[in-house]
C-alpha cells in the first residue's frame, strides 16, 4: 500500500498529461512535481492538504499544487474521482525553471472563487477525462485541446502567484520531511517499536518528529499510526483467510479490542463487517491507493460534467 | 583636421556642381518604398529591423544615407541592440555626461549595423504631459531638454553618425497629429517651444526632421518660417531637413519652397515631380542645389571621417557588456526617490520573504513599441531583479488581480513592493497590441494608475508598512489617490534593459537614488493645460508644467526637479552675480547624512520683476555632484545672459531686460528648497 512518497507520474509518451479515473480508498502522504487537478464524479472522498483536511463531495474541483503534500481517505465504497495530473513543463514558456505558478483553487473552501465559476474549468478536465479514454483516431486530439483549454483557463480566471524557491533550500522543507515519515509509518506499521525506529531513521528526537508532523499534516503520530495500521488490516482481512487476533497482532495493535475499537472509529464498522462485506472493495489497484470501479459509470459521469450528454 | 573637413566640403561642393538636376533630386529622396515596408512586416519583420537607405549618388561618389531610429537605442535588428533607459528617466538624471556616453554607444551601435543617420533625438517639449511619446523627450523643461538632447547629439556624431533632432516642431499630440494645427503665439514658439532645437543645431546637429502636425495653419514639412527663416537663416542651420515618414510632406512644390531638403522615407513627392516642378519654374534651381549640397555634405563628412577613423564596428557591439553596464548606469542614475516615510527604504537584504505585486513585475516593459522599440538580448525584470540580488529569499508574485490574495502575501512576507504604472497598451505612438494598433498613443483616459492598481496599492500598502511602490511609465503618473497609503514610492520610469537590476539595487540599497523629476508632478490634473487629443486645431499657450503651476499659484504634488536621498545635503552661502557675460549662482552643498550620494543641484531665474509677464522661474542650469559623508563641495553653475531673454514680437527679436532679476539654487523647484538673491542686470 505504501507507496514512494515522491510520486512519478509518467505522462504518455507525448502528451503533456495524465488523466485517469479512479475509486479512491487511501492514498498516504504523498507529494510529486506535478500538479494534480482533482474531481469528485461521485461520492465523497476527504482531501489531506498539508494540515488542513475538508470532505469534497460530488462535483467539487481541486488544483493541488506541484510538490505539496498530500494524501486523500475515503470510507464511501461509491465514490469516483478525476485525476488529471500534469508536469510544472507545461509552463516552460512562461516561466524560468526556478519559478513555478501556484494556482488557488479549491470549490469545497471556496478560496478566491474563479473569475467565470467554476464550470469552465469541471468541463474542459471532464472533456479531457472522457477524450483520454476513447480510442476514436480524433480522440486524441480533442483530448489535447480539451487540455490546453483547461490550461488557458487557469491561467485568465483561476487566481494564481508566481514562486521562486530559494537558491539552496539549505534543509528539507517540513513538509516534504513529514511525508517520508508519514511514509516510513505506512511501511513500518507493525513494528512494537515503531517511536523508536522513527528516531533512528530521521535522526530526530520525538518532540521534534511531533512537532513536524504536526506542523506540516495537522496530526499526531499515533493517528497516522492508527490509519496505517488500519489500512493493512483491512488487505488482510479482504485478501486472506487469517483471524482476526492474528491480523491485530500482524498489524501491530496490543489487544483485539484496541484493533476492533480503533477500526470502527476509523471506518465506522467492525472488521468482522468488513469481512463480511460490509464495504465492498473492488480488487486491484491502479496507482497506489486509486481503487478500480465501474468503467461504464465512469465515461458517463464525465461526459454528463462535460456536457458531452 | 579642420583642414581635411573643409576639404570635404569643397569636395561635395564640387560634386553637386557636376550632378544633373536629376542626380540633385535623387539625393533628395528615401529609397525604401510603401511596398517594402509593407512586404518587411508581412513576413514579420519590426518596423526599422534593416536600415532605411536613402539619397546617395553612386556614380559621382555621393554616399547613400541608411537611416535607423531610437532614442532608446538603435531600433535595427532584433535581440542585439542596447536598450537605454528612455529620455525621460536619462532627463531624471540630469547628466550630461551620461547622455553622451549613451549617445557614443549608440553611434557605435548605429554603424554596426550598417546606419549613418540616426533619428533618435527627440527633443519636443510635451505641453501635456499626457502626450504619448512624452518618454521620448528628456521631460517638460526647455533648458534641460536642450541640455541633454545637444548631450546625445555630440555623443552620436562622435561616432560618425548624423544625428537627426525630431520632429520640428510643436509636435506634442499624437492622436491627430497627421491633421492637427497647432496654434501659438511667435513669442512662445521662440522661449518655449523651439530653443532647445536650437541648443541641438549649436551642438552641430546635422539633421533636423520635421513634424507631422501643422503650425499656424501651414503643415511643418511645408512650413518656410520654420524650416527656412528660423533654422536654416536665423540660427545656421547647416545640415537638412528630412520630413517625417510618408505624411511628413504632402505636397512637391510646397515642401521644395519651404527648404525641405530630404523626403522619407520613400520617394513620392519628389524624384521626377520635382525635377518637373523645376522645370516648370514652381521651383527655383538654387533650392535644389542648396539642399543637394547640404545632404552630400553631411553624407561624404560622416562617411569618410568614418572610413578614415580607423574604426569598423560590428555587431558585436550592438548589446556589448559595456553598453549594458552603460544602461545600467543610467537606470541606477534616473531612479527618483519620491517618498520614503520612516526610512522604509533601503530595505534589508536579510528578508526572507519578499512579495512582489502588480502585473508590470515580470514584464519586460521598455516602453512604446511604435517607432522607438529597441529590441535587445535579454530584459532584466523587477521580479528577475529582486532574485537575482535575493537569491535565498522566498519570493512570491502575484499580479494583484484578487485584494484578497494581495492583501494575504502582503501580510505574510517581510517586504513588499508593489509594481504600478504604464506600458505600450496606455501610452506611445499608438496603443494597442504591437500586430493590432489602434490610434494614437495620447493617454486619453488621464495620467492617473488603472483602478485595479490604485485598489492594489492601498489595499496591500495598509496590510504591511514594510513596502514600497515602484511606478512604471514615461512621464507624470498623478499620486494623490494612493500615495497616503504607501511608505515609500519610486519613480522608475522604463528603465531600459537592466531596469530591473536597478530598481533592486535602489530599494536594497547598493545604490543610492539620485534622480529628479523633469516634470512637476500635480495633485490633479485640472491642474494641466487644456488640451483636445483629438482636436484639428490646438493651441499651445505660453505657460505648461511648473511655470504654469508657479503662476496659477498651484502647489504641485511633487515639484519640478524633486527626490529623495538615503543621505541628508545641506545647503549654504548662495552667491548671485553677472561676470563675463554669464549669470552665476554658487553654493556650498554638505552631505550631512551618514553614506555617499549624489545630488542635482539646479539653478532658477526668477521673473518676478520683469514689466512683461514672465514665469517666477525658469530652469537655467544645473549640476550633479557626487559627496561622501561629512563632504562639502562649492558648486558653481552658470548660463549666458542670452538665456535669461525673452522673445519681443515688435522687434522680432530676444532682448535682455535691464532691470532686476532673481537667482536661485538648491534642490528642486519649489520655493522652500531654494535660496535666492538678486541679480542686477540694470
Amino acid at each position: 500500500m505504501a507507496g514512494s512518497i515522491y510520486e512519478r507520474i509518467a505522462h504518455v509518451s507525448g502528451f503533456p498529461a495524465k488523466a485517469f479515473v479512479t475509486c479512491i480508498q487511501n492514498s498516504t502522504y504523498h507529494w510529486h512535481s506535478d500538479y494534480e487537478l482533482m474531481i469528485v464524479l461521485g461520492g465523497e472522498v476527504r482531501l489531506f492538504e498539508g494540515p488542513e483536511h475538508q470532505m469534497l463531495r460530488t462535483g467539487d474541483v481541486v488544483l493541488l499544487n506541484s510538490r505539496v503534500v498530500h494524501g486523500y481517505r475515503s470510507n464511501d465504497p461509491n465514490n469516483l474521482c478525476l485525476f488529471v495530473q500534469f508536469s510544472e513543463r507545461v509552463f516552460e514558456e512562461l516561466l524560468d525553471e526556478r519559478m513555478t505558478f501556484r494556482f488557488y483553487l479549491n470549490s469545497a473552501s471556496g478560496v478566491y472563487p474563479p473569475k467565470n465559476g467554476y464550470d469552465p474549468i469541471v468541463v474542459a478536465a471532464c472533456k479531457l477525462g472522457y477524450y483520454m479514454r476513447q480510442t476514436s483516431p480524433s480522440a486524441a486530439y480533442k483530448a489535447a485541446s480539451s487540455f490546453f483549454g483547461l490550461l488557458a483557463e487557469l491561467l485568465d480566471n483561476v487566481v494564481h502567484d508566481i514562486r521562486r524557491a530559494p537558491l539552496s533550500a539549505g534543509k528539507e522543507p517540513e513538509d516534504e520531511l513529514a511525508a517520508r515519515v508519514s511514509d516510513f509509518i505506512s511501511a513500518n506499521c507493525s513494528s512494537q517499536t515503531l517511536a523508536e525506529d522513527i528516531t533512528r531513521e530521521f535522526g530526530l528526537n520525538e518532540k521534534s518528529i511531533y512537532r513536524c508532523l504536526k506542523n506540516a499534516l495537522g496530526a499526531t503520530q499515533k493517528e497516522l499510526t492508527d490509519i496505517a495500521r488500519i489500512e493493512r488490516s483491512k488487505l488482510l482481512l479482504r485478501h486472506t483467510s487469517m483471524s482476526i487476533l492474528d491480523i491485530a497482532q500482524e498489524c501491530g495493535f496490543i489487544s483485539e479490542a484496541t484493533f476492533y475499537r480503533t477500526f470502527k472509529k476509523e471506518t465506522g464498522i467492525t472488521p468482522k463487517e468488513f469481512r463480511d462485506g460490509g464495504l465492498s472493495l473492488p480488487t486491484g489497484f491502479e496507482v497506489q491507493g486509486y481503487l478500480n470501479y465501474d468503467s461504464m459509470d465512469a465515461d458517463v459521469r464525465l461526459a454528463r460534467l462535460a456536457g458531452l450528454a | 583636421m579642420e583642414d581635411t573637413r573643409n576639404r570635404r566640403l569643397r569636395r561635395a561642393e564640387q560634386i553637386v556642381k557636376r550632378m544633373t538636376l536629376e542626380q540633385k533630386v535623387g539625393l533628395m529622396s528615401g529609397k525604401y518604398s510603401l511596398e517594402k515596408l509593407l512586404e518587411d512586416y508581412r513576413e514579420g519583420m519590426h518596423y526599422n529591423f534593416s536600415p532605411y537607405g536613402a539619397s546617395g549618388c553612386e556614380e559621382l561618389g555621393v554616399p547613400g544615407l541608411r537611416f535607423c531610429d531610437g532614442p532608446r537605442g538603435v531600433t535595427c535588428g532584433s535581440g542585439m541592440s542596447t536598450c537605454f533607459p528612455v529620455p525621460a528617466m536619462r532627463g531624471a538624471s540630469f547628466d550630461e555626461e551620461l547622455e553622451e556616453e549613451i549617445g557614443r554607444a549608440i553611434g557605435k551601435e548605429a554603424r554596426a549595423y550598417g546606419t549613418n543617420l540616426f533619428g533618435g533625438v527627440c527633443v519636443n517639449v510635451p505641453y501635456h504631459p499626457g502626450w504619448g511619446r512624452s518618454q521620448e523627450t528628456y521631460g517638460e523643461d526647455s533648458f534641460a531638454i536642450g541640455k541633454l538632447g545637444a548631450a546625445l547629439v555630440r555623443g552620436v556624431q562622435s561616432e560618425h553618425v548624423i544625428a537627426c533632432v525630431k520632429h520640428f516642431a510643436l509636435n506634442s499630440i499624437e492622436s491627430s497629429r497627421f491633421h492637427v494645427n497647432i496654434g501659438c503665439s511667435e513669442r512662445t514658439l521662440r522661449e518655449v517651444f523651439l530653443p532647445h532645437f536650437k541648443d541641438c543645431v549649436d551642438a552641430g546637429a546635422m539633421a533636423v526632421m520635421t513634424a507631422y502636425n501643422s503650425f499656424n495653419g501651414v503643415l511643418c514639412g511645408h512650413n518656410r518660417h520654420l524650416v527656412t527663416d528660423i533654422l536654416k537663416g536665423e540660427w545656421g542651420f547647416a545640415g537638412f531637413a528630412l520630413s517625417d515618414f510618408a505624411f511628413g510632406i504632402k505636397d512637391t512644390v510646397e515642401a521644395a519652397n519651404a527648404g525641405l531638403d530630404l523626403e522619407m522615407c520613400n520617394t513620392w513627392h519628389y524624384g521626377s515631380k520635382l525635377v518637373q516642378a523645376v522645370r516648370d519654374g514652381l521651383v527655383d534651381s538654387s533650392q535644389i542645389d542648396d539642399s543637394a549640397l547640404r545632404i552630400a555634405s553631411a553624407a561624404i563628412l560622416v562617411e569618410e571621417e568614418y572610413n578614415s577613423s580607423g574604426k569598423n564596428y560590428t555587431e558585436k557591439v550592438a548589446g556589448c557588456r559595456e553598453h549594458r553596464l552603460l544602461a545600467l548606469r543610467s537606470a541606477q542614475e534616473g531612479i527618483v526617490l519620491l517618498k520614503n516615510e520612516k526610512n522604509t527604504l533601503p530595505f534589508k537584504k536579510s528578508a526572507r520573504k519578499i512579495a512582489i505585486l502588480g502585473r508590470l513585475a515580470i514584464e519586460a516593459n521598455m516602453g512604446d513599441t511604435g517607432s522607438s522599440c529597441v529590441f535587445p538580448a535579454r530584459v532584466v525584470t523587477i521580479f528577475d531583479g529582486i532574485s537575482e540580488m535575493l537569491p535565498e529569499a522566498e519570493i512570491a508574485f502575484y499580479d494583484g488581480g484578487n485584494l484578497d490574495h494581495a492583501r494575504l502575501l502582503a501580510h505574510g512576507s517581510d517586504l513588499c513592493v508593489i509594481v504600478a504604472g504604464l506600458d505600450h497598451t496606455d501610452e506611445g505612438e499608438s496603443v494597442g497590441s504591437p500586430d493590432n494598433k489602434i490610434g494614437g498613443g495620447d493617454r486619453v483616459n488621464g495620467l492617473g494608475l488603472r483602478k485595479e492598481e490604485v485598489d492594489l496599492i492601498n489595499a496591500a500598502g495598509a496590510e504591511n508598512p514594510n513596502n514600497a511602490v515602484v511606478l512604471i511609465g514615461g512621464g507624470v503618473i498623478l499620486a494623490s489617490d494612493w500615495i497616503g497609503s504607501v511608505s515609500s514610492a519610486l519613480m522608475a520610469f522604463y528603465p531600459g534593459q537592466e531596469g530591473g537590476t536597478a530598481i533592486t539595487q535602489v530599494l536594497f540599497g547598493e545604490i543610492n537614488p539620485s534622480g529628479k523629476l523633469p516634470f512637476a508632478i500635480p495633485e490633479k490634473e485640472s491642474d494641466l493645460p487644456a488640451i483636445d487629443w483629438y482636436a484639428l486645431e490646438q493651441w499651445y499657450g505660453y505657460y505648461h508644467g511648473y511655470a504654469k503651476l508657479d503662476k496659477d499659484g498651484v502647489a504641485p504634488l511633487f515639484p519640478f526637479g524633486f527626490g529623495l536621498s538615503y543621505t541628508r545635503f545641506s545647503y549654504s552661502d548662495p552667491k548671485f552675480f553677472v561676470w563675463e557675460g554669464l549669470a552665476r549662482a554658487e553654493c556650498t552643498v554638505t552631505n550631512t547624512g551618514s553614506r555617499e550620494g549624489s545630488e542635482v543641484v539646479q539653478m532658477y531665474a526668477g521673473f518676478k520683476n520683469s514689466s512683461i509677464d514672465r514665469p517666477a522661474k525658469l530652469l537655467r542650469g544645473f549640476d550633479r555632484i557626487s559627496l561622501s559623508p561629512g563632504e562639502s563641495k562649492r558648486v558653481k553653475i552658470s548660463c549666458p545672459l542670452e538665456k535669461l531673454m525673452h522673445y519681443n514680437e515688435e522687434s522680432q527679436s530676444f532682448e535682455l531686460e535691464h532691470t532686476d532679476l532673481q537667482l536661485f539654487i538648491g534642490s528642486s523647484c519649489a520655493e522652500k528648497d531654494l535660496m535666492s538673491g538678486v541679480l542686477r542686470l540694470s
